[in-house]
C-alpha cells in the first residue's frame, strides 16, 4: 500500500536544505532545474520507481462566487482567481512504484473526490489504507492541484505535505498545511495562513480584518499588507515585515530576528518579542509614539529623540542601554519591544 | 484621586486579547503599579495553559448541538475568558478543564479576586510594599509550577505517542522545543543572578507558554494523526505559533 510518511519530502529536506541560488526566493518556488534537481529525479527513480501519472479535471459552475473547500494529504495546491462563474480542478495523481502494475493499480486507488452542494466545492484525496506490507515501503504518492475559482469565491486550503498558494481572490481565504510553504497573493479576505514547517508569505493584502500568518520553523513575510490586526509568530524563523499598515500588530519569534519597516498607525498598537532575536525597526513616518524597549543582555537604541519617563525609569544604563521608556511627538501610538539577549534598534527609514 | 475597583477591570478580556488597544493601555498603566492584577493576569494565563495537561475526555454526542443551541438563544457573553474551541478534538480537553478550572481558580485565584479596592495609579502604600513583593514572587513562583507541570504532562503524551507524527514533523517540531528550552532555561538563570528583572521574568513566561502551546498542538496533531484523519490536521495548525 502507499507509505505516507513522504520519504521524497524528507530526502529533499535533506538535499534542499540550502536551495540553489534563484531556486526559492521569500517562499515562492521556481521551477528547479539545476544539475542537482535532475539528479534528484535519477535518485528517486532508482530508489521508488518511475513516477506514473493521472490527470483528472473536473469544472464545476458555482455562479459568481461559492466556495472551495479542498483538503489534500501530500502535494502542491494553488488557487486563482478568475472572472469565470466556475470553479476548475486540475488534479495530477503522481505515484512511483517499481512495479508498473502495481503503480498503476495504486494510482487508481488513489482517489480526488470532488462533491458539490450547491455552490460549494468539497474536494478531499483519498488513500488506499496501508497493508503495512514491509515490501511495499518505497512508494510515494502525491496529488498535485492547480484549482481556478470565481474571484469573489470562499477558499479553504488544508494539506499535510506540501506547498499551499493562493492567489487573487476577494473571499475569505484560510491556507494551512503542516509541511511546506504557504502564500496568499492579492488576498483581501485571507484570515489565516499557517504551516509548521516552511515560510509564509503574504504580499498585497489590502482590506482584511484581522490577519494570522504562523509557522513554527520557517520564516514569515509580509508586504503591502494593510489590515487591522495582524499576528505573526514562529518559533525559530523570522519575521519580515516591510509596507504594511495595521491598527494593531503582534509579532513574536523565540530565536528569529523580527524586522519591521512601515509607518505606525495614529492611536496604534506594536508589540514585537524575540527572546534571542534582534528586533529592528525602521519607521517610514514621524507619527508619535510611547516606547517600551528591553533587553536583558542585548541592548537598545533609538534614532529617535524619546523623552523619557521622568520616574527616573526611563533609560538604565550600563556600559550599554538596556532600556528605553519615553515618549516620542504626540505618544498616540505605543510601541513595545522586549527582547532577552538580542538587539533592538528603531530608527529612521 | 479617581479609584476603581479592581474587580471591575475587564481582566478576562484582557486576557482573552479582546479589548481595544486603548483599553489595554489604559489597564496596562493601572497594571504598572497593581501587583495584585499583574499577578491575577499571569495566573489566568497559566491556568488557560495548564487546562491543556488535563485527561481527555469524551462529550456526550448531543452535547455541542445543546451548547450551540444555548449560545444561540443567548446575547453576546460580556467577558470571554477562555477562547472557544476551534477543533473538535479539543471538546474533550476543554470539558476537562472546565472541571478542573473550578478547582483551580477557586483555590489558586481566591486570594487575588478579594474586594481589593486599589487606587487607580496602584501604589500601594510603603508599609505594605514588601508584602507585596513577597506576595508576587510567590504568585511568580505559583505560576512557574503550573506552566512545569503543563510542560511535563505534554511531554510525557508528546514522546510516548511522538510515532504518530512524519519524522520530519517530528524531527521539526522536537528542534523547535529544544529552542524554547534553551530560552527558559536561559531565563532562569538570569533570574538566579537578576531576581527582581521584568525583562527577564517575562521573557521566562513567554517562553513557558511558546513551549506550552507548542506542546499542545503537538498532541493534537498525534491524535489526529493516530485517528487517520490527517486531513483533518491542517485545522489544527492554526493556533500553533501563538
Amino acid at each position: 500500500m502507499i507509505q505516507r510518511r513522504f520519504p521524497l519530502s524528507v530526502l529533499i529536506l535533506v538535499i534542499g536544505a540550502v536551495p540553489s541560488q534563484g531556486a526559492m526566493t521569500h517562499g515562492l518556488t521556481i521551477p528547479d532545474d539545476t544539475p542537482r534537481a535532475a539528479w534528484l529525479e535519477r535518485y528517486t527513480e532508482a530508489r521508488q520507481g518511475p513516477e506514473q501519472t493521472d490527470r483528472v479535471v473536473q469544472t464545476v459552475r458555482v455562479g459568481a462566487g461559492g466556495a472551495l473547500d479542498l483538503s489534500n494529504i501530500s502535494g502542491d495546491v494553488r488557487v486563482t482567481g478568475t472572472n469565470a462563474s466556475e470553479i476548475t480542478i486540475e488534479a495530477v495523481k503522481r505515484v512511483r512504484h517499481k512495479d508498473a502494475d502495481e503503480a498503476r493499480r495504486l494510482l487508481q486507488q488513489l482517489r480526488v473526490d470532488i462533491t458539490t452542494v450547491g455552490d460549494r466545492v468539497e474536494v478531499r484525496t483519498s488513500y488506499p489504507r496501508r497493508s503495512g506490507s514491509s515490501g511495499e515501503r518505497n512508494i510515494s504518492a502525491r496529488v498535485d492541484y492547480t484549482v481556478s475559482v470565481p474571484i469573489r469565491a470562499a477558499v479553504t486550503i488544508k494539506t499535510i505535505s506540501g506547498d499551499a498558494a493562493v492567489t487573487r481572490v476577494d473571499g475569505e481565504v484560510r491556507a494551512e498545511t503542516v509541511s511546506g510553504d504557504v502564500s496568499v497573493t492579492g488576498t483581501p479576505n485571507v484570515t489565516s495562513a499557517r504551516t509548521v514547517s516552511g515560510d509564509v508569505t503574504a504580499r498585497d493584502v489590502v482590506g482584511t480584518a484581522n490577519l494570522s500568518l504562523g509557522t513554527v520553523s520557517g520564516t514569515v513575510f509580509a508586504s503591502g499588507l494593510q489590515a487591522r490586526s495582524l499576528e505573526c509568530g514562529s518559533v525559530s524563523g523570522d519575521i519580515r515585515l516591510s509596507g504594511i499598515q495595521v491598527d494593531r500588530l503582534l509579532a513574536k519569534s523565540v530565536s528569529g530576528d523580527i524586522e519591521f519597516g512601515a509607518a505606525l498607525a495614529r492611536g496604534g498598537r506594536y508589540d514585537f518579542g524575540s527572546h534571542s532575536g534582534d528586533i529592528r525597526i525602521a519607521l517610514t513616518s514621524e507619527a508619535g509614539f510611547e516606547l517600551d524597549a528591553s533587553t536583558f543582555s542585548g541592548s537598545v537604541r533609538s534614532d529617535f529623540p524619546v523623552t523619557l519617563r521622568a520616574d527616573g525609569g526611563g533609560r538604565q544604563r550600563t556600559d550599554t542601554t538596556r532600556t528605553i521608556r519615553g515618549s516620542f511627538g504626540d505618544a498616540s501610538a505605543l510601541l513595545s519591544l522586549k527582547t532577552f539577549s538580542g538587539t533592538v534598534v528603531i530608527s529612521r527609514n | 484621586m479617581t479609584t476603581v475597583t479592581c474587580q471591575e477591570l475587564p481582566i478576562a478580556a484582557y486576557v482573552d486579547g479582546e479589548l481595544s488597544p486603548a483599553e489595554e493601555r489604559t489597564l496596562e498603566r493601572h497594571m504598572e503599579g497593581c501587583p495584585t492584577c499583574r499577578a491575577l493576569v499571569a495566573d489566568l494565563r497559566t491556568v488557560r495553559a495548564a487546562a491543556f495537561t488535563l485527561d481527555r475526555l469524551e462529550p456526550p454526542a448531543d452535547l455541542l448541538a445543546r451548547i450551540q443551541a444555548r449560545v444561540a438563544a443567548e446575547p453576546r457573553a460580556s467577558a470571554r475568558l477562555l477562547a472557544w474551541p476551534n477543533t473538535r478534538g479539543a471538546w474533550g480537553v476543554w470539558l476537562a478543564a472546565a472541571a478542573a478550572l473550578l478547582v483551580t481558580t477557586s483555590i489558586g485565584l481566591a486570594p487575588l479576586l478579594g474586594p481589593a479596592e486599589m487606587p487607580a495609579t496602584g501604589l500601594a502604600p510603603a508599609a505594605d510594599q514588601a508584602s507585596l513583593v513577597d506576595s508576587v514572587q510567590a504568585d511568580l513562583q505559583a505560576a512557574e509550577q503550573h506552566y512545569d507541570r503543563a510542560i511535563q504532562g505534554l511531554e510525557r503524551i508528546a514522546r510516548s505517542d511522538s510515532a504518530e507524527l512524519d519524522p520530519q514533523i517530528a524531527a521539526v517540531l522536537q528542534k523547535n522545543l529544544q529552542v524554547v528550552d534553551q530560552a527558559i532555561d536561559e531565563s532562569r538563570a538570569a533570574l538566579k543572578t537578576q531576581p527582581a528583572s521584568s525583562t527577564a521574568q517575562e521573557g521566562l513566561f513567554e517562553a513557558m507558554r511558546t513551549k506550552v502551546a507548542l506542546l499542545q498542538q503537538t498532541v493534537e496533531l498525534i491524535n489526529e494523526m493516530r485517528k487517520g484523519n490527517q486531513a483533518e490536521a491542517g485545522r489544527l495548525m492554526q493556533d500553533l505559533s501563538r
